[in-house]
């Protein structure tokens, strides 16, 4: 999973400015909504969606799957490793 | 006449917008329980709606115990005074643009005249703003038809949820993300967009994905919908609702059925008449995800943090995405790893729209070899 969190890091920063935040001190638990972790907001979330199906083939629907798999980088590790397409 | 169904959802709509624009819920724009979100809203967030659900529903700001009491006593408001409010937000102040019953069902008949063949109306945008309104919450009423609300996720699966017939309500963002990641739409659906201008790429994009009809509605939360047009390179028709005074250097409007002349929200290019095509802003406004906001507002708030020598905002480029960017000349003992400060302090004043995406630094602002102010 460390990897896949890495390469989610990697995927967010190269396709949203992240503000110059340090991604080696963003970790599993951090969020990856709000001020604190990737401090992403309701824009960037459509983004966010939009990356993850084309890098992996994965649909997020709907809003309570969403909620679930966006809590923080480890609960979207965990969903990618579990359903990517590619 | 609007009934206590489309009170309810215009309120679980305020909800979420407030939830998402002031950071506290990034997720809220997505979620379609309107109870629950009411069980989890933070003090602050209830207050701003209660104050806001006052002034679209025309009541005295006052504090609600339950959810069902504060549908209950906005539609009893709407009910007696025939009018709604939508808001705008200008240099930190709120302006309510009062439209009523007759108004809005005018505009909607002359809408609905403007589409054919409609079985089921599927909107992706709030019904808080004149827009989102006329198409999710009063034409149903008139097309009698069903209407339903999906968050606006690009990623779900369209084949499933569509079916011939579907009026799918949008925006331009929307669009421009649905077409990154879908190729085609079921046969028979005709699309709607609002809140800013539709590039020609997107348009031409949703043709060639197999919309039937496209309809772009120009206007705004102060006038509502002033005109339409159906592809990228045509002017925008004036609505037959609308008087026009071309004689001016600007052209006005006004309600054949009253109010006073107003100004379009737009500089616009007259070819014809009643024909439009809008330039840019009267005010310096630009649009961030169909929503007005200011940069040298947002210029000024930034302005004031003592890191800060001077700075620009602007929109970005269309290449660079759709979000502000900013430019900063810090004052002397500052340096680039003050970002955090200056992002929390800004997070504290901005809402979603209006705060910068990218932070750019130099010694100096931006010039031309000629000394004018560039982009960077």
């Amino acid at each position: 999973m460390i990897d896949t969190i890495n390469e989610i890091k990697v995927l967010i920063a190269s396709h949203i400015d992240l503000g110059g935040i340090d991604l080696n001190h963003v970790g599993a638990t951090d969020p990856i909504f709000g001020s604190k972790g990737l401090g992403l907001d309701s824009l960037d979330a459509i983004e966010l969606m939009v990356l993850l199906q084309k890098r992996y083939g994965i649909a997020i629907e709907n809003v309570q799957q969403s909620r679930e798999i966006f809590q923080s980088l480890g609960s979207l590790a965990e969903y990618v490793d579990e359903n990517r397409k590619k | 006449m609007l009934n206590r169904k489309d009170i309810s959802r215009i309120i679980g709509d305020l909800f979420r917008t407030e939830l998402s624009s002031h950071q506290v819920d990034a997720l809220a724009i997505f979620e379609d329980n309107t109870e629950e979100l009411w069980n989890k809203l933070p003090m602050e967030i209830k207050q701003i709606s209660e104050q806001k659900a006052a002034t679209i529903f025309g009541f005295m700001p006052r504090t609600f115990s339950s959810l069902e009491r504060m549908i209950d006593y906005s539609y009893a408001s709407y009910l007696k005074n025939q009018q709604i409010a939508f808001l705008s937000c200008e240099n930190n102040q709120v302006t309510a643009h009062v439209h009523t019953t007759n108004m809005m069902w005018e505009e909607s008949r002359e809408i609905a005249a403007s589409l054919s063949g409609i079985t089921r109306i599927i909107s992706l945008v709030p019904s808080i703003s004149a827009y989102g309104f006329m198409f999710t919450v009063i034409l149903p009423h008139i097309l009698q038809v069903p209407a339903m609300s999906l968050p606006a996720i690009p990623t779900q699966s369209w084949d499933a949820l569509l079916r011939p017939g579907d009026l799918l309500v949008g925006f331009p963002l929307f669009w421009n993300h649905w077409l990154r990641c879908n190729d085609h739409f079921p046969e028979g659906i005709q699309v709607v967009s609002s809140t800013a201008l539709c590039k020609e790429e997107t348009i031409q994009g949703l043709f060639r994905s197999g919309v039937e009809q496209f309809i772009e509605i120009y206007g705004s939360n102060e006038t509502g919908s002033i005109g339409f047009r159906r592809q990228a390179t045509e002017p925008f028709k004036i609505f037959s609702f609308w008087e026009v005074d071309s004689e001016k250097p600007e052209p006005l409007i006004k309600r054949k059925s009253g109010m006073s002349w107003m100004k379009l929200p737009d500089h616009v290019i007259v070819p014809g008449a009643r024909l439009i095509y809008p330039v840019s802003h009267f005010d310096g406004r630009v649009k961030v995800a169909g929503t007005n906001v200011y940069p040298a507002q947002v210029e000024r708030i930034l302005a004031s943090h003592p890191a800060v020598k001077d700075c620009r905002v602007r929109l970005m480029r269309p290449e660079e995405g759709e979000r502000l960017k900013a430019f900063i000349v810090l004052n002397e003992g500052y340096g680039p790893e003050h970002l955090g400060i200056v992002r929390t302090f800004l997070s504290q004043r901005l809402n979603v729209y209006e705060m910068p995406r990218t932070f750019t630094f130099g010694e100096v602002l931006p010039v031309t070899a000629a000394g004018r102010e560039t982009d960077w």
